[in-house]
């Protein structure tokens, strides 16, 4: 099934102009516009862990050491491990059954407890790092606070002659309370001795080791020498033998919700547990935008008309009545105008607090028509979704004024549609055949008659840009 | 005694939970990235090692191919890239929503202007991002030290750029470049490999053909580099020139293929592949001589103090025994005729850094980051969206000469 709808034969095109198969969409039902995973903001709602779906709402993870031998065995994901017990004196180590590792060989101590904190490891070079940031931080700090004073004031202060006549004439109170200030402030950041940090800067060194013999001489052990994925996992040492790698943090995973840029209404939430497949809240284009799949078509040829059978079929839980359209002319302002720019200020009432969201541009992907598809004119109406309808052969009621010559069957939420295709005369042979149209739905809101009592269901149209890959064209010799 | 076994499984299943997950960012800190055209450092601001590398590509969200982000074709398909790897980086490694967070991106100065502004409409227009700083990669390269003199060679994987700092202040006359690093080595190993499966007589069905070589993927020949290949000194060097049939090659071995099939690596493939950091191309140029041309370039007193603060960053750096090589052809080009009479200088002198090379300019992005002075720098989202440029000098509009 969902092989079927991801198939990319039908294709839509989102608000922001890309475009994906249906059950790849979202369908914001506060904003009534589609949007897809480019226009969506992602969120992060809980972490787990990926091979014991434990919610890790505590701060830890799991540790794997970085080592595999190379080509033969996976990496192992847990290494399970074993206890070492003296009667008297219990020490406990770490041992991979997989490649038979034990924390011993990268020299990390036995612990007292089996679920002893293992030690973490710190970087060698620590404690000059340090060094360097605090140095970096007080250079930042006093930048900082430079800031502050204007530079240039005093330097105009400076300039003026009036501070020679300070003595002859005096200053005004408030006049010399400033400028002690202001000097003080000078003075303090540029030399006091307390603030200063300094820092002893790296000495180059002209002695450098030459290249080891062991490269002429030694064999080449490749089990022994690690692959650049398992040094990059212990960034600081990248150890170049086996017998330095040290177990790492094991990554965790994310649940994703999607929301809504515009209206910041959740379109997709998942639940929090790691082990359900549940969702909160899923808005899926699947479950709200009619689906259309081709049925048959009679062979393809260049500038000949073909026959098309397309069902459509409504997911929806309720009723919809859908128009076809031609698509407006390319870049045309109708054309512009349906890919709405996202960019939208909101005022709130209050005036006080001014939101900008959504600033992405839309991002419009081109696409070619090959084909001219002859859309009925007719209305259709299409009946909600009904699971238990679905499997009742007997139900039966054909009370829609359909006109046989579009409408060849129908059956429940789901209709067949025969159209008339005429490839374009000038495609060759083996060449794909698209052909585009404007689908306008009507999308019921259920949820304003909830929320304000009594009120009849709003029907908003809908505009989908619909993309079909009919299929190859073929020869007309062959038939 | 299997419930004491039990037991004693899920005492230790609890043990095997270390303490401490950074995943999770604090409120004050942020993001640094260092976008290489290899490997991607990421971190968080102020610690000492990145919390990872990841390979600089994605996925193409058209075509399902991977792809390197460096492979662009203009700028909406670096977007689409961009949107992908940042997205990955942030809810796949970090494990948190990029929005209102801090980010630093350590760029080198010669990144191209539609880079960093596709990058800062990612960052901020898709993922509303707090605040951003492009800093450039030489200069911080220097925070990791402590110094501010420098003449900083970052050899990195398609090539190696040379920017001299004096005082903090950067050079820019004299940068040099030139497009060896770990990509021109790898394709010297491809050749060299071809010539070696070439030469065997008989072939061997244990044995890899000359198709296989020409198909084998980038990582089979990163590997070997790494596990295998070294920079050979200046006196080997000039003996395996000279063909001394006294010259003793380092050992051969047999690299294992999935396919079941052997690669056969040479002792002379092994101690030549890092030659072409070293060959003079045809405009007489390598890295030595990089870094003596930027000597030149710069002014009298500045000659010294640079050519005694010599800092060697990017992965390629880290091969063995390339300080060392690099010396030696530093010191025997100064004797000869094109530096001579140009140059006056005694000694070169490197750095030791406290860290591995190959993230040096991200520890120095993450030092940085972590001091006030990124508030004052950054630019913050709203002056962002108001008029949609990212400062740089060649912008009028914010680099006007102040009166």
């Amino acid at each position: 099934m969902a092989f079927l709808a991801q198939q990319e034969a039908v294709i839509i095109a989102c608000t922001c102009g890309s475009l994906k198969p249906v059950c790849r969409t979202y369908f914001c039902r506060h904003c009534f516009v589609i949007r897809c995973g480019n226009c969506v903001s992602n969120e992060v709602d809980s972490i787990y862990c990926a091979f014991c779906l434990d919610n890790v709402t505590c701060e830890h993870s799991l540790s794997v050491r970085s080592h595999t031998v190379r080509e033969t065995t996976p990496q192992p994901q847990q290494p399970p491990v074993s206890k070492h017990a003296t009667p008297s004196n219990r020490a406990y180590y770490l041992a991979c059954f997989f490649c038979r590792w034990t924390s011993r060989d990268s020299n990390i101590p036995d612990q007292k407890t089996a679920s002893g904190s293992w030690p973490e490891r710190s970087n060698t070079h620590s404690t000059r790092l340090n060094v360097l940031l605090d140095y970096y931080k007080s250079i930042g700090a006093l930048e900082k606070s430079n800031i502050n004073i204007d530079h240039q004031s005093y330097m105009k202060y400076l300039r003026k002659p009036t501070h020679l006549l300070e003595d002859q004439f005096g200053f005004s109170a408030n006049v010399r309370k400033q400028k002690v200030e202001l000097l003080k402030k000078k003075n303090l950041i540029l030399t006091d001795p307390h603030s200063k940090i300094t820092v002893e800067g790296s000495v180059p060194t002209d002695e450098i080791e030459p290249l080891s013999e062991d490269f002429i001489t030694k064999e080449i052990d490749l089990l022994s020498i690690p692959k650049l994925e398992q040094r990059f996992n212990i960034s600081d040492l990248q150890p170049d033998h086996v017998s330095q790698l040290m177990p790492y943090h094991k990554r965790l995973m994310v649940k994703q919700s999607q929301r809504c840029r515009e209206c910041e209404h959740n379109v997709c939430k998942p639940e929090y547990n790691p082990s359900s497949i549940k969702f909160k809240i899923q808005l899926s284009g699947y479950f709200c935008i009619p689906e259309i799949r081709i049925i048959s078509y009679t062979p393809l040829i260049a500038g000949q008309v073909s026959e098309i059978t397309f069902k459509i079929c409504n997911q929806f839980k309720e009723s919809t009545t859908i128009k076809f359209k031609q698509l407006p002319p390319k870049n045309s302002e109708e054309d512009l105008s349906y890919y709405k720019t996202l960019k939208k200020e909101i005022l709130l009432t209050d005036n006080l607090h001014k939101s900008t969201i959504l600033m992405e541009e839309a991002r419009i992907q081109e696409v070619t028509t090959t084909g001219q598809l002859d859309l009925p004119k007719c209305e259709l109406v299409l009946p909600p979704r009904d699971d238990a309808a679905d499997c009742d052969d007997l139900a039966d009621n054909q009370n829609y004024n359909d006109d046989p010559k579009i409408v060849i069957w129908r059956k429940c939420n789901k209709v067949g549609v025969r159209m008339q295709i005429t490839p374009n005369p000038d495609l060759t042979v083996g060449s794909m055949v698209k052909v585009g149209f404007l689908l306008n739905f009507t999308y019921t809101n259920t949820l304003s008659s909830t929320l304000e009592n009594k009120q009849a269901p709003q029907i908003i149209p809908v505009d989908v840009k619909m993309f079909i890959d009919v299929g190859v064209l073929s020869d007309e010799t062959e038939k | 005694m299997e419930s004491e076994v039990k037991k004693s499984m899920t005492e230790a299943r609890k043990s095997l939970k270390l303490p401490v997950y950074e995943g999770l960012l604090a409120e004050k800190t942020g993001v640094v990235l260092d976008i290489g055209t290899k490997y991607t450092k990421y971190g968080i601001f102020g610690s000492f090692q990145p919390k990872g590398f990841v390979m600089s590509q994605v996925k193409d969200p058209h075509t399902g191919k991977v792809r390197s982000l460096y492979d662009y074709k203009d700028a909406d398909d670096l977007y689409a890239l961009l949107i992908e790897f940042i997205r990955k980086i942030f809810f796949k490694y970090f494990v948190t929503s990029p929005k209102d967070k801090r980010i630093v991106v350590v760029e080198s100065v010669l990144t191209p202007t539609v880079w960093r502004n596709t990058l800062a409409k990612v960052l901020f227009k898709h993922f509303e991002v707090l605040s951003l700083l492009y800093l450039p990669s030489h200069l911080v390269s220097l925070c990791t030290l402590g110094i501010n003199t420098g003449l900083v060679l970052d050899i990195g994987y398609t090539e190696a750029t040379l920017l001299p700092i004096f005082e903090g202040v950067p050079v820019l006359c004299a940068w040099k470049d030139l497009s060896i690093g770990g990509k021109s080595v790898e394709s010297h190993i491809r050749t060299l490999l071809k010539n070696e499966v070439e030469s065997q007589e008989t072939p061997n069905p244990h044995l890899v053909t000359v198709e296989d070589i020409e198909n084998l993927s980038e990582s089979i020949l990163e590997d070997i580099k790494v596990c295998s290949c070294f920079v050979t000194t200046k006196e080997r060097h000039d003996e395996i020139l000279e063909n001394n049939p006294d010259h003793k090659y380092p050992n051969n071995f047999l690299y294992p293929l999935k396919s079941g099939k052997k690669i056969p690596v040479s002792g002379l493939l092994r101690e030549t592949a890092f030659e072409v950091l070293f060959d003079l191309d045809l405009d007489m140029l390598n890295i030595a001589t990089m870094i003596l041309d930027s000597l030149v370039c710069v002014s009298r007193d500045m000659k010294k103090p640079l050519a005694e603060n010599i800092l060697l960053t990017g992965g390629t750096s880290m091969t063995p025994g390339l300080k060392y090589r690099l010396l030696q052809e530093l010191r025997a080009l100064l004797e000869s005729s094109a530096y001579k009479d140009k140059l006056f200088i005694k000694n070169f002198k490197f750095h030791e850094f406290p860290a591995k090379e190959n993230y040096v300019a991200w520890l120095g992005g993450a030092i940085f980051a972590a001091t006030e002075s990124y508030n004052k720098r950054a630019i913050q989202k709203d002056a962002y969206l108001n008029n949609n440029i990212i400062p740089d000098w060649c912008n009028l509009s914010v680099n006007l000469p102040s009166g």
